[in-house]
């Protein structure tokens, strides 16, 4: 007879929109961001990586949650993983970051925009932080198009991470209607 | 040198955290503390991998290098629920090492491991942590379902592995294929 083992994935938020469940990451999510990791769609994320790499990076991501009480959130639809949204705080980043991925069967159905409007709206619940930014590759126009539809401002006073990342502020204070 | 990345949170992410890792079993034994790992125990972390011993653990490690182990096996309570606890010495709570039930990427099986900081070595703490590793991954996995990976050169812990009651796996070495890796399967009943 075994016992189950300690569920932490209880501690965190569920999030529901009219489609989707942003829930804690799962194992089996993995096959979806090595996939991610490996496709030219990560280009806009520093470039392809192998299977060791991305599990390095996405297990970074996950263990957030417990080391600074943040982290990304899986999205799915009918049941199935469809994208991450939340915050991410990887090497390098001198803060944390709020950020999005939707796999290709998930684009240009308004799931990113869904995903992450729900997902901005805990961030703005939860801490009490004057902004938010998200920090995107300049040639990553439907990324950048899809932070400004969020609310968010191109601000280039603010920091980025590699030179000519557009660095979008999503203000925090105002809790819009 | 500590990276910015390494900051501990504060306020309510700080809080955030504690909760989450609440879920983390604390294990107590007659000299040590087995708790949830913290942000700020990376650098006892880093210290071991980044030392001697860190070719032991897969290593030589950089900073970077020894991060990304520590957020993998943190990350393992999230996501199969077994990872790594920081020891704690209970007479003083100062940091003596790591104790791991993980599976690392690549592994086949799950490891019970064990890691100390130089300075706390030779007082059979790392036979003391893993003994208690040992009778939950008995409850949670089921008898025999660990192993450790063991570096054939690591004489030190072989010993604490054998203090343990593990055998070499001859199978699971062979499947491993690594000559300068022995596998070390764990016993059903913890003595």
């Amino acid at each position: 007879m075994t016992r189950p083992v300690p569920d932490l994935a209880a501690q965190l938020p569920v999030l529901r929109t009219a489609r989707l469940v942003l829930r804690a990451p799962r194992l089996e999510d993995f096959e979806h961001l090595a996939a991610f990791h490996a496709s030219p769609r990560a280009c806009w994320e520093g470039g392809t990586k192998s299977r060791k790499e991305a599990w390095n990076i996405w297990a970074g991501d996950v263990a957030s949650w417990l080391l600074r009480g943040y982290g990304a959130f899986s999205v799915e639809m009918d049941g199935a993983f469809v994208g991450e949204v939340g915050l991410y705080h990887p090497d390098h980043f001198p803060g944390p970051e709020f950020g999005w991925m939707v796999t290709p069967e998930a684009e240009g159905r308004g799931i990113a925009h869904e995903a992450a409007a729900a997902a901005l709206d805990w961030v703005r619940r939860s801490f009490a932080w004057p902004y938010v930014t998200s920090i995107i590759d300049p040639g990553n126009r439907r990324s950048i198009a899809l932070g400004l539809r969020l609310g968010g401002t191109i601000d280039p006073a603010l920091p980025g991470i590699d030179p000519g990342d557009v660095v979008i502020r999503h203000d925090l204070r105002e809790v819009r209607a | 040198m500590t990276h910015p990345w390494e900051a501990p949170p504060a306020g309510i992410p700080a809080a955030i955290a504690a909760t989450v890792a609440g879920g983390v079993p604390e294990v107590t034994t007659d000299r040590l503390l087995l708790r949830a790992p913290r942000v700020d125990d990376f650098g006892a972390y880093a210290a071991i991998l980044m030392s001697g011993r860190g070719r032991h653990m897969g290593g030589p490690f950089d900073r970077e290098g020894a991060w990304a182990d520590f957020t993998q096996a943190v990350a393992g309570w999230m996501l199969r629920g077994t990872g790594v606890w920081t020891i704690a010495r209970r007479s003083d709570g100062g940091t003596v090492g790591f104790a791991f039930l993980w599976q690392e990427f690549g592994d086949p099986e799950p490891e019970i491991g064990w890691a100390l900081t130089e300075a706390a070595e030779g007082n059979g703490y790392a036979t003391e942590a893993a003994r208690a590793v040992l009778a939950l991954a008995r409850d949670w996995l089921g008898p025999g379902r660990t192993v450790s990976y063991i570096d054939a050169a690591n004489a030190a812990s072989i010993r604490v592995a054998e203090r343990l009651g593990a055998r070499r796996d001859p199978a699971a070495e062979a499947a491993l294929g690594d000559p300068e890796m022995t596998v070390w399967r764990h016993p059903g009943e913890v003595t």
